[in-house]
């Protein structure tokens, strides 16, 4: 029986691992061909100022992003759209199969939906989502 | 679920409808006291619900949470260290200009993970609970947000936890790549499972976040930073609340997964915990601040639970469990009554200025009763009979005698020796007499919350270093829920012990089988038997790796 189970798992050590092994073999691989080819085949050109230009897109970039300034309103609202969405990706799960789940299921997503609501609530009646800081917020934000 | 998987949870539900309540109680009304009040409410009739738990226990939840005596004993340490942070964080943030209210909020999510993180057989489980804990943390770290310092040890706490989640999270992946299942125990997985490379590369990486949120020796680096930038009764919940649950997880993890008969795990582990006593004990020696040196302390304590848990868990899961979860509730309440006394100490201090040794300065002459209670909770952490630290250390040492493990008892000798230097130090510094004129007339504060709170570990620090028998009864009847299909540990060890024999049965059993045609079941049977006792199965891995 020992000698049984040692075989198979030498077996299946290798077979679990061969796959791996190409694909790392294949990724390191590609790798190496594109740096070589880009190098071999690619035009050669001497460092310039346009060479140490950021890309952007093929438009000359202007100005220095440390001097633009967004108010913090505008994270809250990007942070909150992150979480409810996130959530509404949950809803969809529980709507497929909202049937078969019967009450009980019926009730956990009454319960879900409701501590979201609770979170949203709190996001409204702090000024979350108000273009100007203002309401229970803005403390916070005028200290600094 | 049923109205009894409600039951047994009843501490989860209570404390995650308190925080759902106090997000739309700040939003309507801020009111500072209502909120607190609120939020201990909660705690409490939580606290209250953990006796009618008791009497459930053990009860399953599926595979993902089993609510047992030991994960109902550490939600009540948990309950209670949250208590205590609420009645000391009150005045803290009384002072401060910031909104109070979000605080409690986040810190009833803490508690909630860390009481998921109790009952936790899940590898689903522990990720959920890690990481309504760590990310409720980042923002108590860094909630005096007018402060430089606390700001920097919440970053310094963010990446770094991170690091350690992610960790912990690709070692659990691996366990699922070689079994397709996330419960604890291999057992459980399937009778026909085989340890492979992924089983152990899962296994380290898994232990090594873990170890990190423990803050054990090579990965304790974030430690003292945090602990010193955070508000004092934040570090007292981070070295509390946050330890004590992840300590539940490794306890049920290497009872439950028998992954300490490794001896590539054992070893990893001791080394852990050897360098923990060691380098906590050795870098607090010379620290100024009082917040790192009850860091450091902290590592220290760490080092020697689980040189407590790797000695015991060998000779049995009873004698384990009662051993680290006395010393656990020891630490917790020593660790508490320390900070509270850290916390007062800096309502003296300058806003901009942790408190530091020069601080506590003839504290004795100055706030008597103060200094009493941080002469007590130091005596206790350095193990000095009467306090609640001698016993818990006591418990040790015979563990240690039990299973005759002298490496572990040198260890933990020399470092309570190299303890016993810093704590004294400390206890000398408020026994100097530098200013006369202040010494003359003694301060005793006018009773705040978090004075009576801090009075109350103190007299609790005591009262169980005299009397530590309804401790001692409870941990005693803190069993571990074994998982399903799992024979007992003990019943291994003397199948261990037998191993010449057991082989021999075996063959016989095997011959007898052949004779009697229905030689493919039995062996069917043989085998889930064997596999399904975490000990074969480690002792099987342990072959493993050495014929590789």
């Amino acid at each position: 029986m020992n000698d049984a189970v040692a075989v198979s798992s030498q077996v299946a050590g290798h077979v679990d691992l061969l796959p791996f092994a190409i694909y790392a073999g294949a990724v390191i691989a590609l790798l190496a061909v594109v740096l070589l080819l880009s190098w071999l085949v690619g035009a050669r050109t001497k460092s310039g100022f346009a060479t140490n230009l950021p890309f952007e897109s093929g438009i000359v970039s202007v100005g220095s992003a440390s001097t633009i300034r967004v108010s913090v309103s505008f994270y809250l609202v990007a942070m909150s759209f992150v979480v409810f969405d996130l959530d509404a990706a949950f809803l969809y799960v529980w709507a497929v199969s909202f049937k078969h789940l019967g009450w009980q299921g019926y009730l956990g997503g009454v319960v879900f939906i409701a501590i979201l609501f609770a979170g949203l609530v709190y996001e409204v009646k702090g000024g979350a989502f108000s273009a100007a800081a203002r309401g229970q917020f803005r403390r916070l934000n005028s200290d600094h | 679920m049923t109205q009894l998987d409600f039951q047994a949870i009843a501490p989860l539900v209570v404390v995650a409808t308190l925080a759902t309540l106090l997000t739309v109680l700040i939003s309507l009304w801020r009111h500072h006291l209502t909120t607190m009040v609120v939020t201990l409410l909660g705690f409490v009739l939580a606290l209250m619900t953990l006796p009618d738990v008791a009497q459930l226990a053990p009860h399953r939840l599926g595979t993902m949470l089993v609510v047992d005596r030991f994960a109902v004993f550490v939600m009540a340490l948990v309950l209670l260290s949250s208590i205590v942070t609420v009645l000391l964080s009150y005045a803290n943030l009384k002072n401060r200009p910031t909104n109070p209210a979000e605080f409690y909020v986040l810190l009833s999510t803490a508690t909630l993970g860390a009481l998921t993180l109790a009952a936790a057989t899940h590898f689903a489980m522990v990720l959920l609970g890690l990481e309504t804990l760590s990310m409720s943390l980042y923002a108590l770290i860094a909630y005096p947000i007018q402060g430089r310092r606390p700001l920097e040890a919440a970053l310094k706490y963010l990446v770094l936890s991170g690091v350690a989640s992610a960790t912990l999270l690709f070692g659990v992946a691996l366990l699922f790549v070689e079994s397709g299942q996330l419960g604890f125990a291999p057992a459980t997985w399937s009778p026909s499972f085989v340890p492979g490379v992924f089983y152990f590369l899962g296994v380290a990486l898994f232990l090594g976040g873990v170890a990190f949120k423990l803050s054990l020796a090579p990965f304790h680096m974030w430690t003292p930073d945090v602990y010193e930038g955070a508000p004092a009764p934040v570090a007292g919940f981070l070295a509390t609340v946050a330890k004590a649950a992840l300590f539940a997880v490794l306890l049920r993890y290497v009872i439950t997964s028998g992954v300490l008969g490794n001896h590539g795990v054992m070893l990893a582990l001791t080394v852990f915990a050897i360098l923990s006593v060691l380098v906590g004990n050795l870098l607090a020696l010379l620290q100024e601040s009082l917040k790192r040196v009850l860091a450091y302390s902290s590592i220290g304590h760490f080092g020697y639970v689980l040189l407590g848990l790797l000695v015991t868990v060998p000779a049995g899961t009873a004698l384990a469990t009662e051993t680290t979860l006395v010393y656990l509730a020891g630490y917790v309440v020593m660790s508490l009554l320390a900070f509270g006394v850290v916390e007062l100490v800096s309502n003296d201090v300058q806003a901009d200025r942790e408190p530091a040794v020069q601080d506590i300065d003839g504290l004795f002459w100055r706030r008597p009763w103060l200094a009493t209670g941080f002469a007590l909770a130091l005596l206790s952490l350095a193990g000095m009979p009467l306090t609640l630290g001698f016993i818990a250390k006591f418990y040790l040492f015979s563990a240690g005698v039990q299973t005759s493990s002298w490496p572990m008892l040198w260890a933990l000798v020399i470092g309570s020796a190299i303890g016993a230097f810093y704590y004294l130090r400390l206890i000398y510094a408020m026994t100097r007499l530098h200013d006369r004129a202040a010494a003359a007339t003694p301060v005793v504060a006018a009773l705040s919350l978090a004075g009576t709170a801090t009075f109350v570990l103190g007299v609790l620090v005591l009262a169980l270093g005299l009397y530590p028998t309804p401790l001692i009864n409870e941990a005693q009847h803190a069993a571990i829920e074994e998982p399903m299909g799992y024979v007992s540990l003990r019943s291994e060890q003397k199948a261990q012990r037998s191993e010449q024999d057991a082989q021999r049965s075996e063959q016989e059993e095997t011959q007898r089988s052949e004779g009697a045609k229905t030689q493919r079941d039995d062996t069917n049977v043989q085998r889930s038997e064997s596999l399904a006792s975490p000990t074969l199965l480690a002792r099987r891995m342990d072959n493993e790796s050495k014929t590789r």
